[in-house]
């Protein structure tokens, strides 16, 4: 869904590694800010139309998959915790660190089986924390493309297509919360 | 290049297209046009690093062809754009489905001018008049030896709007707004914004001075552990609560589709809460009509805690029964109606008795990406940001580092225990608002975090 050919200073479209192996090694950029850092633009300047100044945002940001488990192997794996599923609110500090999300569903996970169905699930944390509390990623099985065609960011206000290939994950000792109503 | 914004000659042109609607066999049309000329100077590292300014007439039909409705909108203006625009209409309303409910567009109304709109001097305004008012909060940055960073924008508008039901009617109106992040070493921000419809009442000295008076004093937070606290919101913050309330329960249609929180003669705050929406005060922004060329109505939507009414446009009003209360939006709208000039009442507390009532809380000074977690209950999560702290014995103490919060608004309306006696006007999601800073008995901080 973020996919394009040339961004909106003509760099062309590239794969920039951001975290590989855990540890983080790049950035999103313009032909402006990459040279400040030593680089060479990545290519991810975009406007959301011809009267409107590019931004440096989100193209396809995706987890790439581990060879192993399919995410379902992944919930089998699971002796007690909680299944997840598809993102309804979103809200990080400015410094994106302080997140919190709220999905649509949860399931209890106990003794590697999806069980009880919960209400208004929501799970927080600070970035760095939560990706290093990763232990397992789905394989090339359960690697799909998702994203969002209403991404927001500037001011005034710009709308973005982001894509997100996924394939599903496991994070330890994560503050979660369900509620009522 | 200036766009004509002149109103006799748009709303011709809202006329021209109707005929032209009306002639392809349309059994109703509205013609909408929007003409803006704007303009923004923007700022970082304390230098002015972008001025950008942007003319343009959109052109919004609707096309009705019985219960069908073809909406389609174009950029230009010329005899074959504007023909290209009513055949485009006209091959949607053709093809899409029929709308059971369609009530047809709505009738005139009588229509107020609203000389308080509009402000020639904002209209006039210029890059170097803009880069005057940035000078001015740069140089208050570096007398507190900060870095300021912001925007300056002002602009004018012309809105249009003809119908097969009679109504013609158009309106002018300018807006200004200026807004500043100060940032002080050692983890220091501060913020401050000023909106109004008259680019001469802002004063960006005064700006300046309060974002960097406050990023000085945030400098070094210290944590502080989540939970209740008892909090005072700043107006920046208080903006953030109007916002969601008018998102997510004061439009008609989330009422009609179960989605509000709103009950006639529910109370959702305490007796010191009251808000309007108030299309005619000249602290806001003021609206005659709407984008449907209904004239705007004061509604009261809490008065003293208590729901009184929500906002309408036509097609919801039908289904009320009622008239529409001149809140619609441009079609198509997925939205519904919504409160675009919301008002909060003033209260009776200075600033300082406002926090002189906290025994042990929080001061906020505006909130960050805050989003619904439960829409119907209005329990909304989001940072606290620009300047947080701690208040004991009823004095300032310190700079405390951000907190998380996952809160109900209706809640948080329900402990008001005083309000403010001076208000801002700012600018939220739905429009300028008009509020004062409240106290709160509680507010629940759900987490933390790194500055």
């Amino acid at each position: 869904m973020g996919t394009f050919g040339w961004d909106d200073e003509g760099v062309a479209a590239q794969a920039v590694p951001l975290v590989k192996d855990g540890i983080f090694v790049g950035y999103l950029s313009s032909r402006e800010t990459a040279p400040r850092i030593g680089r060479q633009s990545g290519g991810a300047m975009r406007a959301d139309g011809w009267n409107r100044i590019p931004l440096i945002r989100m193209t396809n940001i995706n987890l790439q998959p581990v060879p192993g488990m399919s995410l379902d192997e992944i919930v089998a794996d699971t002796d007690d915790g909680l299944y997840l599923a598809s993102n309804r609110s979103w809200s990080i500090d400015d410094r994106r660190l302080n997140f919190q999300f709220a999905t649509e569903v949860a399931y209890e996970i106990t003794g590697g089986k999806k069980g009880r169905l919960l209400r208004n699930p929501t799970y927080t944390g600070i970035t760095y924390e939560f990706w290093r509390s990763c232990d397992a990623v789905g394989d090339e099985r359960s690697y799909v493309m998702l994203g969002t065609p209403n991404c927001g960011k500037g001011e005034p206000s710009q709308t973005g297509h982001v894509g997100h290939a996924v394939p599903g994950a496991r994070f330890t000792d994560v503050q979660v919360g369900v509620g009522n109503g | 290049m200036s766009v004509d914004i002149d109103p006799r000659r748009r709303l011709a042109l809202a006329e021209k297209v109707l005929g032209a609607a009306e002639q392809a066999g349309a059994t109703e049309a509205e013609v909408l046009v929007l003409a803006d000329d704007s303009a923004l100077t923007r700022f970082a590292n304390s230098e002015i690093h972008q001025n950008v300014a942007e003319t343009s007439a959109t052109v919004n039909l609707r096309f009705v062809l019985g219960r069908r409705v073809g909406v389609a909108t174009t950029g230009r203006t010329d005899n074959d754009g504007l023909a290209a625009l009513v055949e485009q209409a006209h091959a949607i309303a053709r093809v899409v489905e029929e709308l059971e409910d369609w009530s047809g567009l709505p009738e005139p109304g009588p229509v107020t001018d609203l000389p308080a709109a509009w402000s020639e001097a904002t209209a006039a305004a210029s890059p170097e008049s803009r880069a005057e008012g940035v000078r001015a909060v740069i140089a208050a940055a570096d007398a507190a030896g900060s870095i300021a960073y912001g925007s300056f924008a002002t602009g004018a508008e012309t809105l249009a709007i003809a119908n097969s039901k009679g109504i013609s009617a158009v309106q002018r109106r300018t807006s200004a707004q200026l807004l500043t992040v100060s940032m002080a070493p050692n983890g220091g921000t501060g913020y401050a914004e000023a909106v109004s419809v008259d680019v001469g009442r802002i004063d960006p000295a005064a700006i300046g001075r309060e974002a960097a008076e406050k990023a000085r004093a945030t400098q070094h937070p210290v944590a502080v552990d989540a939970g209740e606290w008892p909090v005072v919101l700043e107006e920046y913050a208080v903006v953030d609560v109007l916002d969601m309330l008018g998102y997510l329960g004061f439009s008609a249609l989330a009422v009609q589709e179960e989605r509000s929180f709103y009950e006639p003669g529910r109370r959702i705050g305490s007796d010191l809460v009251t808000i309007v929406d108030d299309p005619s005060d000249p602290d806001g922004m003021p609206m005659a009509f709407d984008y449907e060329g209904v004239p705007k109505e004061r509604i009261s939507l809490v008065d003293h805690g208590i729901c009184r009414d929500v906002v309408y446009d036509a097609q919801t009003a039908a289904r009320a029964g009622r008239a529409s209360t001149g809140h619609g939006l441009p079609a198509p709208n997925a939205y519904g109606p919504l409160p675009l000039n919301m008002v909060m009442s003033a209260g009776s507390s200075s600033r300082d008795e406002l926090i002189g009532g906290l025994d042990r809380g929080l001061l906020v000074t505006r909130f960050h990406y805050t989003n619904p977690v439960h829409p119907k209950l209005c329990v909304i999560t989001g940072m606290t940001r620009d300047g947080t702290f701690l208040v004991e014995g009823g004095k300032v103490v310190g700079p405390v580092r951000n907190l998380r919060f996952t809160q109900s608004y209706l809640d948080a309306l329900a402990g008001v225990v005083a309000v403010g006696r001076e208000r801002r006007t700012l600018r939220g999601e739905l429009g300028a608002v008009v509020v004062p800073a409240v106290r709160i008995d509680g507010w629940s901080f759900t987490g933390t975090t790194e500055h």
